[in-house]
C-alpha cells in the first residue's frame, strides 16, 4: 500500500516535470529549457580557451572537479556581444550523460507550460535558426521560445 | 544496464567462473611444462570443474554444466582408476581447447549472447575420453616422494631452531631428502623466511599421508600442513615457487566494480585540488600559525598516500597476459612441429588494468611472429649447431615510471637485406642510402609492410607490426626492435605506469598553462630571435649539428607567433616520441609537477596537439600537449 502510494507520488512528480521550464533570458527575450535537462544553475567560473571551437563554444570550465565545455547562448543565438556582469549565469544541463553549461543574460523563473500552449514557430523569422526551437509559447501574455536541448548544445557537426 | 547482470548472484557467478577457468589454464601450462605433478593436478582440475558444474546449473547455463559434467566423469576415471591419457601432450592441447570454449561460454553469458553451439567441444570431449588408456596404472610398493609445507603458529620467535628440531626429529621414521630454507643451523635471518613462507621440507618413505601429519603432531608450533606427493625428480625449488604463487592468489580479494573504482580515484583528484586550493587560500597563507602548518603537512601526507592506494587498486599484475602468451607458444610448437621453451621474468609486475587490456593483444602478435618467422624449424638450427629447442624469453620489469616488456627469440634474427628490399618495392624508402644502419629495423613498423612471402595460419593475415604500434602509442607506450642475425630478435616495449597520472612539465604559452609529459622532453635551452632560421615562413632552429623544426604553440593554439612579441630570448623545449625529434617554442616554464590526466569533454571538437587535460592547483585548466600529434605536424 505505501509502495503504492510512493510510487504513485514519483510518477505525479515526473508528470508535473515533464511540463516545467526553465525561464531565462537574453536580451529581454525570454527563452524556456525543460527542466529535467537541468542540473544546476552556477555563477560564472572562470573559463578555459579550447582553440579551434565553434566560436559560441567559449571553452571549459572546472565544476568541482568535472570539466564541462560552456556555450554562450547569446553567440549561438546570433544576437551582438555583451560583457558578461553579475547577473550573468551558467545553466548546466546533462543530455545523454554528458554536462554542458550554457551562459545566459539570467534566469528569471521556473513555469508550467502545457503542450497545447505552445505552437510551432511561424516560417517568416528569416534570422532564425529553427533547428534551435521546439516552439513558442504564452506564458502570460510574454513569448518564451522553447529551446532544444539536443540540437543546441550539440555541435553541428563533430569532426573526429 | 541489463536486469540480469545487476543481479548480485550474476556476477558472483560470472567473477568465480572465470577466476575457475583461469585457474585451469594454468594447471594445464604448469602440467605441460612438468612444473606439476599429474595426480595433483588431475584432483585440483577435477575440484574446479566439479564447482564450476555445480555454480552454472544452478545458474540455469546448461550448456556449461553438461560439459563439465562430462568432464569431470573422466578425470574421476583418471583420479580413481587409475587411467591415464595415452599421449599426455594431446591431452593437454585438447583440455587447452576445451577451457578456451568454456571461457568463451562465458564471455558469452556476460554479454548476453546466445551460447555457442556445444557441437565442436563434442568432437574433443569424445577425442579426450577415447585417449584414456584402459591399462591401470601399475600399482608400485615403492617409496614415494613427498613435498610438505609446515606454516608455524606466529609468537613463538626462534623458527630455524624450531624447524631444525622438526628435521632432527623425522630423521628417525623417514628419509629426509631437503629442507629449504637449507641455512636454519647457522643462519638466523631464515627465522624470517620461515615466518614469511614457510619450512618445505622433501623427503622419502614407505608411510602413508596420514601418517606422515601425524609426525608433525608432536610439535605445537605447527600450524597448517600441506603434503603433496610427486614424481621422482620434482624439485622441492620448483614446487616451492609454485607453492608461493597459490599462497599469493589466496590473498584477501572482494571484487569491486571498476566504475566505483574510477569514482574514487576521481573523488580523491578533487580532495587533492581543493585541499591545495585550501592551503593557497591567502588568508591561511598569511596567517603565521604554525600549528596550523604542520597540520596541513600532515594532511598533505596522508592525501598522498590516500591517492597512492586509490590508484594501485587499478593495478593488476602483468601473469595473465604472460599465461596466454606461454599458452599461445605451447600451441604453436605443437603445430608446427617446433619445440620451444618459454622462459618468464617478472610476471608479478603490475599495470593499469585499462593498459593490460590493451597490451594483450600486440604481445601475442609479436609472440607468434617469433615462434613463426623467428625460430628456426629443427634442421636449420641443427645445420646452423643450436640446440633444437627454441627458446622465448618474456619479461617484465618497472623502470622509474615506466614498465618495460621484451620478447626475445633465439632465432634468426630479422634479414636486413630482405627488409630494404622490401621497403624500395613498397616505396617507401627511394634508395637504401636514404636510410641509416640502425634505421633499417625500424622499416617493419610500416604500414604494408611484411617479409614473409606467405600466410601461415598465424601470420601475414594483414595485421602488420603497424598496428601493434598503434595500438602501443595508443596507450602512450613505446616499441623498439634489436635484431642479430642468427642470434635472434628482441622487441622492447616501454609502457607509462598508468594513463592515469603522469609526470610533466607546466609550460606558459600565451598566459595559458600547457603539460608537456616529462617522459618526451630531452632538453630545454634559451633561444636567441636570430637562431630561429625562417625560411619561406617555415621556422627551423640548427643546433649541435641537427636541423629541428620549430613548433610555435602561440601559433598553433593561439594564432600568433611568438617571433612577433618583444622578447630578448625564447624558451625552446626539445622533444622527441622516439622517432621524431621537434622544438617547442614557449614563453615560460613554470615547474614540474605530478598531473591526473582528464579527457576534454566529448562534444568538443579535437583539438590536434592537445591529448587531454587537468586541474592544478589554483582550480585552474591545463591542456595537455600530444606530442606525437605535434611532431607529425
Amino acid at each position: 500500500m505505501q509502495e503504492e502510494l510512493l510510487s504513485n507520488k514519483v510518477a505525479e512528480f515526473e508528470e508535473t516535470m515533464k511540463d516545467m521550464y526553465l525561464i531565462f533570458k537574453v536580451d529581454d527575450q525570454l527563452y524556456g529549457i525543460e527542466i529535467k535537462y537541468v542540473i544546476e544553475i552556477i555563477g560564472l567560473l572562470p573559463i578555459t580557451y579550447v582553440p579551434n571551437q565553434e566560436e559560441y563554444v567559449k571553452g571549459i570550465i572546472n565544476l568541482r572537479g568535472k570539466i564541462i565545455p560552456v556555450i554562450d547562448a547569446r553567440m549561438r543565438l546570433s544576437k551582438p556581444q555583451k560583457e558578461y556582469n553579475e547577473r550573468t549565469c551558467v545553466i548546466v544541463i546533462s543530455i545523454d550523460d554528458f554536462l554542458a553549461g550554457i551562459i545566459v543574460d539570467h534566469v528569471s523563473e521556473v513555469a508550467v507550460i502545457n503542450k497545447d500552449q505552445i505552437s510551432p514557430l511561424p516560417p517568416t523569422y528569416e534570422k532564425i535558426d529553427e533547428r534551435f526551437f521546439r516552439g513558442v509559447a504564452n506564458l502570460n501574455e510574454r513569448l518564451v521560445l522553447i529551446i532544444d536541448c539536443e540540437t543546441f548544445v550539440k555541435p553541428d557537426r563533430i569532426n573526429l | 544496464m541489463n536486469e540480469v547482470q545487476k543481479d548480485p548472484m550474476f556476477e558472483v557467478f560470472m567473477s568465480e567462473a572465470k577466476e575457475i577457468v583461469n585457474s585451469l589454464e594454468r594447471i594445464f601450462i604448469e602440467l605441460k611444462e612438468g612444473n606439476r605433478n599429474f595426480d595433483v593436478a588431475v584432483t585440483e582440475a577435477l575440484r574446479f570443474f566439479h564447482t564450476l558444474k555445480g555454480s552454472s546449473a544452478m545458474m540455469g547455463f546448461d550448456n556449461i554444466s553438461k560439459v563439465c559434467h562430462r568432464v569431470e566423469d573422466i578425470f574421476v576415471c583418471m583420479r580413481d582408476e587409475g587411467k591415464l591419457p595415452i599421449n599426455l601432450d594431446n591431452f593437454i592441447l585438447d583440455m587447452l581447447k576445451l577451457v578456451d570454449f568454456l571461457t568463451i561460454q562465458i564471455n558469452r553469458i556476460e554479454n548476453l549472447q546466445q551460447p555457442q553451439d556445444a557441437e565442436n567441444i563434442e568432437e574433443v570431449l569424445e577425442k579426450i575420453e577415447m585417449s584414456l588408456a584402459e591399462n591401470g596404472k601399475a600399482q608400485t610398493e615403492s617409496e614415494k616422494r613427498y613435498h610438505i609445507r609446515l606454516l608455524f603458529e606466529e609468537g613463538w620467535e626462534m623458527e630455524n631452531l624450531r624447524a631444525f628440531l622438526i628435521v632432527q626429529n623425522l630423521k628417525q621414521y623417514v628419509k629426509v631428502l631437503e629442507y629449504l630454507p637449507s641455512d636454519i643451523e647457522v643462519n638466523m635471518a631464515s627465522s624470517e623466511k620461515i615466518k614469511k613462507d614457510g619450512f618445505f621440507i622433501s623427503i622419502e618413505t614407505l608411510l602413508k599421508k596420514e601418517d606422515i601429519v601425524k609426525l608433525f603432531e608432536n610439535f605445537a608450533w605447527v600450524k597448517d600442513i600441506k603434503i603433496e606427493e610427486v614424481s621422482e625428480k620434482a624439485s622441492l625449488t620448483k614446487e616451492i615457487s609454485s607453492w608461493q604463487n597459490a599462497v599469493q592468489s589466496t590473498h584477501k580479494l572482494i571484487n569491486v566494480n571498476i566504475e566505483k573504482v574510477d569514482k574514487l580515484i576521481d573523488l580523491i583528484g578533487e580532495v587533492v585540488i581543493t585541499f591545495s586550493m585550501i592551503v593557497q587560500h591567502q588568508e591561511i597563507k598569511t596567517d603565521e600559525n604554525s600549528s596550523f602548518k604542520n597540520l596541513t603537512l600532515q594532511m598533505s601526507k596522508l592525501i598522498r598516500e590516500l591517492q597512492e592506494v586509490a590508484m594501485s587498486m587499478r593495478m593488476l599484475p602483468l601473469s595473465s597476459t604472460f599465461q596466454r602468451l606461454k599458452r599461445t607458444v605451447i600451441e604453436m610448437s605443437a603445430k608446427l612441429q617446433k619445440p620451444v621453451d618459454v622462459h618468464i621474468t617478472g610476471e608479478e609486475t603490475e599495470l593499469d588494468k585499462v593498459l593490460i587490456e590493451h597490451l594483450t593483444d600486440p604481445l601475442i602478435h609479436i609472440i607468434r611472429n617469433a615462434v613463426d618467422h623467428g625460430i628456426e624449424d629443427k634442421e636449420e638450427r641443427l645445420k646452423k649447431g643450436k640446440n633444437i629447442t627454441g627458446n622465448v624469453y618474456i619479461s617484465a620489469k618497472n623502470s622509474g615510471s615506466e614498465v618495460v616488456i621484451s620478447i626475445e627469440d633465439d632465432g634468426r634474427g630479422l634479414n636486413k637485406e630482405k627488409i630494404l628490399q622490401r621497403a624500395l618495392e613498397r616505396g617507401i624508402i627511394n634508395s637504401p642510402d636514404d636510410i641509416g644502419e640502425d634505421e633499417i629495423f625500424e622499416l617493419i613498423f610500416q604500414p604494408g609492410f611484411s617479409t614473409k612471402e606467405e600466410a601461415t595460419e598465424y601470420s601475414g593475415r594483414g595485421v602488420g607490426l603497424d598496428i601493434v604500434k598503434n595500438s602501443i602509442q595508443k596507450i602512450g607506450g613505446r616499441i623498439f626492435v634489436e635484431s642479430e642475425k642468427d642470434r635472434g630478435t628482441r622487441f622492447t616495449i616501454r609502457i607509462p605506469l598508468t594513463l592515469a597520472i603522469i609526470d610533466g612539465m607546466l609550460i606558459d604559452v600565451d598566459g595559458n598553462v600547457f603539460v608537456v609529459p616529462l617522459s618526451s622532453i630531452v632538453e630545454t635551452f634559451k633561444l636567441e630571435k636570430q637562431q630561429i632560421v625562417l625560411e619561406n615562413e617555415v621556422p627551423f632552429v640548427y643546433r649541435r649539428g641537427t636541423c629541428f623544426s620549430v613548433i610555435d604553440l602561440n601559433k598553433i593554439f593561439y594564432g600568433n607567433d611568438i617571433r612577433n612579441k618583444e622578447k630578448t630570448y625564447y624558451l625552446g623545449i626539445l622533444i622527441t616520441n622516439g622517432e621524431k625529434n621537434g622544438i617547442l617554442l614557449v614563453d615560460n616554464m613554470i615547474s614540474q609537477q605530478q598531473i591526473v590526466i582528464k579527457t576534454l569533454p566529448a562534444i568538443l571538437k579535437q583539438v590536434r596537439g592537445i591529448s587531454g587535460c587537468t586541474l592544478l592547483g589554483s582550480g585552474n585548466i591545463a591542456f595537455i600537449l600530444d606530442i606525437d600529434a605535434l611532431l607529425e605536424r
